[in-house]
């Protein structure tokens, strides 16, 4: 009979740790480039009336919305290395990570931008300010309180993701686990606190964001 | 205001946070020594890719420290390079094309030589002769020869050159089913819970497992003697010259000898 046995995890800490320090330090890299990309192309799809650079980020938003994040970074990885651009694999999944958040980022913006009310715009046309100083005073602002929400589900969701960047040989939290099932043919431990350990991470971001909601609604109210 | 300077506050810990982690994994840059003379991927080390998941050739111990044959077998080569070593744990699938991609400088993960891999990498001369081998459960009456995998289901890793004697051997037998996994923890422990019959495996492998756990057993006859070798990338023929050469020596002062009897004898 299989017998449960978390104590063989303990050798495996250090390995954990370093794991997890990747998982973190990729998922904050990738926010935050993904959030500055995805809030720059969301504003410019809703501001800008030209055309071509609507069919442009229309295009950009599709290719990586509907395609799924492994072959981008397969793509990115080995594809593109094999035309001469070489990354390295953490380079590679921030790359790819960045602009898969960046188009779904730049989707929740459009949608908290459409959100605001008309008036806002008339009122900042009609103290004479320009389309860029509107938007960056006074519509971008609210738009990012309404879209903290669904932004801290995109976090988590980053985080999960992320964990595809095993298959590229960088060894973060899921690699771990992947390491600790192949040595010990535990599969039930190894993947218990490979779980664990990705979900107190996300209750971390939960509570941030909680804490950043409160702040930022005060502000405003 | 007071909101304001918290607000203001929580930002800088927070990228402050984010530098430290980004520096993290960042490579000090290393000063130049000398001309990279093995052409390498960085100057001065050797970097090696395999796939630690696969005893008693490459993989972690219960500290999760990377053990085994090629290991050992690695460490000897960039010590008669001259070369610092770095080892890359990466998936098997992807080890032959992030060798051309230029990753690595040299592949030794147990590698077997074969015509179609020949077409896009150069194998150095061959360290160790490992056919495929048979392994079932210890309980299993009904697998007794080769004939009797007809109408089993069989489990292979795939992209290994177990894969390719597993489609042949399917095409003679007929197979009830060909299962292909990404690694070989995966196949055995499948066969653990009953859900496949068999695996197909190179016979260093199942050797291994048995001697590990009694659950297991091997049938009498392997295929395909396969040579396995180390596999660098096709441009750099400076590096391959200097590693063949380093084989050499390993078999020639006894070297060999000693990395076998600690790794693959079967007692």
């Amino acid at each position: 009979m299989y017998k449960i046995d978390f104590s063989i995890l303990s050798s495996w800490i250090p390995h954990l740790l370093k794991g997890m320090l990747i998982t973190i330090e990729l998922s904050i890299i990738t926010f935050i480039i993904g959030s500055i990309l995805g809030i720059i192309i969301g504003s410019l799809k809703s501001s800008i009336k030209n055309k071509i650079i609507n069919i442009i980020a229309s295009i950009y938003v599709e290719l990586f919305r509907g395609t799924p994040v492994l072959v981008q970074l397969f793509l990115i990885y080995f594809g593109l290395g094999q035309l001469g651009l070489l990354f390295t694999p953490i380079q590679a999944g921030i790359i790819t990570f960045s602009l898969n958040t960046g188009a779904y980022v730049s989707e929740i913006i459009r949608g908290a931008i459409l959100g605001i009310d008309k008036g806002q715009f008339e009122a900042a046309s009609a103290l004479g300010l320009s389309t860029f100083k509107c938007y960056i005073y006074i519509i971008l602002p609210q738009a990012i309180r309404i879209a903290i929400p669904p932004l801290v589900n995109t976090i988590s969701a980053i985080l999960k993701d992320t964990s595809l960047i095993s298959t590229i040989a960088v060894i973060d939290l899921t690699r771990v686990g992947q390491m600790i099932y192949t040595s010990t043919f535990r599969p039930f431990e190894a993947f218990i606190a490979i779980g664990c350990i990705y979900l107190f991470l996300n209750i971390c971001i939960v509570y941030f964001s909680k804490f950043l909601e409160k702040k930022i609604n005060f502000k405003y109210c | 205001m007071n909101m304001r300077k918290k607000f203001g506050k929580l930002v800088l810990i927070l990228i402050s946070l984010i530098l430290v982690l980004s520096a993290c994994g960042d490579k000090s840059s290393t000063e130049e020594i000398s001309e990279n003379k093995y052409n390498t991927v960085e100057n001065g080390v050797l970097t090696v890719g395999f796939c630690a998941t696969w005893p008693p050739f490459e993989y972690r111990d219960n500290n999760g420290d990377l053990v085994g044959f090629d290991v050992d077998l690695a460490k000897e080569i960039a010590k008669d390079l001259g070369l610092e070593i770095k080892f890359c744990d990466a998936d098997y699938q992807g080890l032959i094309p992030s060798l051309q991609k230029g990753d690595y400088d040299i592949v030794i993960s147990c590698l077997a030589k074969s015509e179609s891999r020949e077409e896009t990498i150069s194998f150095t001369k061959k360290y160790y002769n490992n056919p495929s081998s048979i392994i079932v459960m210890k309980n299993n009456n009904d697998i007794k020869s080769i004939e009797d995998l007809a109408g089993k289901v069989i489990g292979v890793q795939y992209g290994t050159a177990d894969e390719m004697i597993a489609n042949s051997l399917n095409t003679d037998y007929n197979f009830k089913e060909l299962k292909t996994y990404k690694l070989p923890p995966d196949e055995m422990l499948d066969m653990s819970q009953g859900k496949i019959d068999a695996v197909i495996v190179s016979l260093a492998y199942s050797l291994n497992q048995v001697k590990q756990s009694s659950n297991f057993k091997i049938l009498d006859s392997t295929f395909g003697d396969k040579e396995i070798a180390a596999a660098v990338n096709k441009s750099n023929i400076i590096l391959l010259e200097a590693v063949n050469k380093s084989i050499e020596r390993i078999y020639e002062d006894g070297t060999y000898d000693k990395l076998n009897d600690t790794w693959l004898s079967v007692k």
